[in-house]
This record gives C-alpha cells, sequence and structure tokens, in this order.
C-alpha cells in the first residue's frame, strides 16, 4: 500500500529527463546555466500559469502535515523543476501538474530523510488525486487582478511604491527613475528589489487570484466546459 | 540541516537579482556570482524563477494602465 507512494506521478514533461531526476542534487547542474537560470518566455509561463496557483498549491501543500517538510522549500523546488524541465507544451493542467511536481519533490525528500515513514502521506488521497480534476483555472478578470496588485502595491513603503508606479506604470527606465527621483540607480534596484520581494511574500500569503485558492479546496469540481477531469501524464 | 539556508534570505537574494536583470545587462562579474550563488541549492534555482515571473507579471501593469492610482490609503 505505502510503496505505491513512491511511483512516477509527476515525470514531468512527457518523458523529459531533465524534469525526472531528482533536482536536489546540486552538482547535476552545477555550470549549467540554462539550466539554472529560468529562462524569459518560461518566466512568462510561470507568470500566466503558475503564479495564479500558488495559493492552491500552498493550500494542498499545508494540508499534506507531512513532518519536517518546509511548505516554502517545497514550492522553491517546484518552481526549480517548473523552470527546468525542457517544454512546457504538454503540460494542459497546470494545476494538476503542479501538484504532481510537488508531491513527487514530497517523495524524494521523504526516500531520503529516513525519519519519516513513507506512509505519512496518505495513499488512498494520493490516487484520488493522481487523477483528479484539472479544470482550468478561472482567472479572477484583469481588471480585479489589476486592482489586487495595486491593493498590494499601496501597501508598499512609500519610496518602494513610487519606483513601481513610475517604471511599471509610466514606463520610465530605471535611469530616467533615478533621476524623477533624484536618487541613485541602485537605489532604484534595491527598491524594485524590496517591492519584487513584498510581493513574493503577499503572493505566498493571499495570491494573487482569490479564486484559484478557493478551488484547491474542492476537488470534485467539474469543468464548466465539460474538459476532460483526467491529467495524468505518461 | 541545521544550518540551511532559509527560505527567506534566498528569497531576499533571488528578487535583488530578478531586479537587477529586468533593468539592466548584468556585468561579466555579476554574471559569474548569479551562476555560482544558483548552482549550490535548487531552492534558489526555484526562487529566482519565482521572482522572475513575479517581476514579468507586475511588469503586465506597464501595458495594462494606471487603473489603480490613487488606491493609496496609507496616508
Amino acid at each position: 500500500m505505502g510503496k505505491t507512494a513512491v511511483r512516477d506521478y509527476a515525470r514531468p514533461g512527457a518523458g523529459g529527463p531533465a524534469g525526472s531526476a531528482a533536482p536536489r542534487i546540486p552538482h547535476l547542474r552545477l555550470g549549467n546555466r540554462d539550466m539554472m537560470r529560468v529562462k524569459n518566455e518560461r518566466a512568462l509561463w510561470l507568470a500566466q500559469h503558475i503564479l495564479p496557483l500558488e495559493p492552491s498549491l500552498r493550500v494542498w501543500l499545508a494540508r499534506r502535515r507531512v513532518v519536517g517538510l518546509d511548505v516554502d522549500d517545497i514550492v522553491q523546488e517546484a518552481y526549480a523543476r517548473l523552470a527546468a524541465i525542457d517544454s512546457v507544451e504538454g503540460v494542459r493542467y497546470p494545476r494538476a501538474y503542479l501538484l504532481q511536481t510537488a508531491y513527487s519533490i514530497i517523495c524524494t525528500h521523504l526516500r531520503r530523510s529516513q525519519v519519516v515513514s513513507i506512509r505519512a502521506v496518505d495513499d488512498a488521497e494520493l490516487s484520488r488525486f493522481e487523477c483528479q480534476e484539472a479544470s482550468p483555472e478561472r482567472r479572477a478578470s484583469d481588471r480585479d487582478e489589476l486592482h489586487r496588485i495595486g491593493e498590494i502595491i499601496a501597501r508598499f513603503p512609500k519610496q518602494v511604491a513610487m519606483v513601481f508606479m513610475l517604471r511599471r506604470v509610466e514606463g520610465l527606465s530605471q535611469r530616467d527613475t533615478a533621476q524623477r527621483m533624484n536618487v541613485s540607480e541602485s537605489t532604484v534596484e534595491k527598491h524594485m528589489a524590496k517591492g519584487i520581494r513584498l510581493f513574493m511574500d503577499a503572493i505566498a500569503r493571499s495570491g494573487i487570484s482569490a479564486r484559484g485558492a478557493s478551488k484547491a479546496r474542492n476537488a470534485n469540481i467539474t469543468g464548466s466546459d465539460g474538459q476532460s477531469r483526467k491529467q495524468c501524464p505518461d | 540541516m541545521a544550518n540551511r539556508e532559509s527560505s527567506a534570505r534566498i528569497n531576499d537574494a533571488a528578487a535583488l537579482w530578478a531586479a537587477r536583470i529586468d533593468a539592466r545587462a548584468l556585468s561579466p562579474e555579476e554574471e559569474i556570482e548569479l551562476d555560482a550563488w544558483l548552482s549550490t541549492d535548487v531552492r534558489r534555482q526555484g526562487a529566482f524563477a519565482r521572482a522572475r515571473a513575479i517581476s514579468i507579471y507586475m511588469a503586465q501593469l506597464q501595458a495594462q494602465g494606471r487603473d489603480f492610482q490613487g488606491d493609496r490609503s496609507g496616508e
């Protein structure tokens, strides 16, 4: 019963070897910039398809209650895997794919730790999850999302918010932003970093799409468009 | 395990790298520094990917306008 817990649920990318290799072994990637550093187009894909699902993932992970597992660690590793797989073209249901990836990471940790029995993960639930509903997330409208982002930015420290307005809304370059604010470019850079950092936490706490988070609690939603309920990557 | 770098610290560094890459080309020294930083922990690679995604996500604002101006309630 417990043994099935390490099946290839999450062999990402239709057999692509990159995703199935144990990603926590750092030397596998040493010196390979393409593997380590997310490409722009993949970062865009992550922004469009994975960020809105991060609340779902965190809710799901929090319910695992596996001893010794840190949710933030798993989330970071999941992003690393999704950044490194050869192709995401085959990913039809990002949510199922994301959860399967996280699940695979958990299994890798459990196998390694020796401390926690693999049975700490409930097998029946995993089977249910294996082919569970993966209806396409209904994203909040652009307008709602923009509003939520606005709310997050409104809570930024004043200088950070100012930099974001000038850079992102008015579209100024870093140099022009620095001139406008009468600060150095490196200060602008630090403010931008701070804003990204705060946004990272904001997404971890509440997400950018509240609907995505609430869906995570219901495993039996049927896609209104009648799409297949399964995603079992081979 | 005891002295593992915290996720928060990793996020700090990832955000800074994302901000740099977003704003300008990295210097050769920075390129090397970033590679070295990424190479030692897969969590760093993930945090960097996430920070880049967030940076791009926020950049969509640029294209989508200025709806939220005036939302500031702080003061």
